[in-house]
């Protein structure tokens, strides 16, 4: 019986792993496109504060043509300190009230023509993720609508751009090869972040693990 | 005999998981039905209710014809209607990054939806661990305002008709309390956020 069995299905028994493989596979079109695609699911982590990041995207050029991009950097964590405060085109920003802001020192280092403007930033404590420009007022409390700026390079010279999320678009003055950031996060009181992250575009990202005592 | 009755039993198993079948999709509401079934969380003025975004409150509502707008940039003179101004005051804690609030609309007995109006007030981006306390005006017919409940997506652009989640605030508004409100309808001031660490 036992001979039997394994005579007739043994062949299609050894199949099965690999026609289950391959249904998974054909049903994944969701998971691989609607999902992976858009959310953070693969990091590059740094090593002493130091990240290489390599990454590729699909923009249109100015004349109206599909083109693969790479966006290749050198990220650089050199501090991350609770402060009372900081200024803002001539405003000082506190952190909303039973809040701390921290703040989150960048060093980059890039080719001038890598797309780099509209990265997005997150600290991290606990799994929970605070992003910058939410929870901070002016000193005298009152608020500022649209403190968001231009997270990752600098303002006079942002490099090419993704202007309106699609097309690049070059800057008017060439971005330096190197230059310095600085972020600002608003934490509740009392909460230390584990961890920043940092990214241009999904699904990749830089993950900078934090320990601060 | 054994294969007549083996047949007869394979016949009745058939005929029995047929009319099971047929029981039980009888009592199963059809795939659609449940696909298209929105996650609501309902709730009443003054009680929170948890939703995908956060925790949603709305802590009262005003009913003006006019409202002067906050910031003033974003619209210099005072909104004024030939119908009603709700003016809804809620508090919003974010379960995750959020960085714009949903656009809340108001939807009357009649199941008809008016949005809120975004050139009257403005919220802030809302942080994990804070509360923020904001303003959504929405201009309505006063016919409106009996049996109206509040509706909070989860995106601005999502399908009205069919959100896939959303809180759902009922106003408790009767006929009478509907007219008393339109009769005292006046000015009201938009106010700017307020936003503070959760205790």
């Amino acid at each position: 019986m036992t001979r039997s069995f394994w005579h007739g299905n043994g062949v299609w028994l050894l199949v099965l792993p690999v026609l289950i493989a391959a249904c998974l596979a054909a049903s994944s079109q969701r998971m691989v496109h609607s999902y992976l695609a858009h959310t953070r699911q693969f990091a590059t982590r740094a090593q002493d504060g130091v990240a290489i990041f390599h990454d590729t995207f699909r923009a249109t050029t100015k004349e109206q043509t599909r083109q693969t991009y790479t966006r290749d950097v050198k990220v650089t964590l050199t501090e991350v300190v609770p402060v009372d405060s900081y200024h803002k085109s001539g405003t000082t920003m506190v952190a909303a009230e039973g809040g701390r802001l921290w703040r989150i020192n960048l060093a980059f280092e890039a080719a001038p023509d890598q797309v780099l403007s509209v990265c997005y930033a997150r600290l991290v404590s606990d799994g929970v993720e605070y992003s910058p420009g939410a929870a901070q007022v002016t000193a005298d409390g009152s608020f500022e609508l649209g403190i968001g700026s231009e997270l990752c390079v600098p303002a006079d010279a942002p490099g090419p751009t993704t202007a309106n999320g699609k097309d690049i678009e070059s800057g008017d003055k060439e971005r330096p090869r190197t230059w310095e950031q600085v972020i600002h996060i608003s934490l509740p009181d009392g909460v230390k972040p584990d961890e920043f992250v940092l990214w241009w575009g999904y699904p990749n990202y830089i993950s900078f693990p934090l320990s601060i005592g | 005999m054994r294969k007549l009755g083996a047949a007869v039993l394979t016949l009745a198993a058939v005929a029995g998981m047929l009319f099971a079948r047929s029981w039980l999709s009888s009592i199963v509401p059809p795939a659609d039905a449940i696909l298209k079934r929105p996650f609501l969380a309902r709730t009443t003025v003054g009680k929170p209710a948890e939703y995908l975004l956060g925790r949603v409150t709305v802590t009262g509502f005003h009913v003006a014809k006019t409202v002067i707008p906050w910031p003033p940039k974003l619209r210099p003179t005072p909104a004024e209607t030939a119908g009603v101004f709700v003016v809804v005051d809620y508090e919003f804690v974010a379960a995750k990054p959020v960085r714009v609030l949903p656009d809340w609309s108001l939807v009357d007995a009649a199941e008809n939806r008016y949005l809120a109006d975004r050139t009257v007030t403005a919220c802030e981006q809302p942080q994990p661990g804070f509360m923020i306390a904001c303003q959504a005006v929405i201009e309505a017919t006063p016919s409106a305002l009996p049996g109206a409940r509040l509706l909070l997506p989860t995106h601005s652009n999502s399908n009205l008709d069919t959100p896939e989640e959303a809180v759902v605030v009922d106003l408790e508004i009767d006929q009478a309390q509907a007219d008393q409100l339109v009769a005292e309808a006046g000015q009201v001031q938009a106010k700017a956020p307020m936003i503070k660490a959760q205790a």
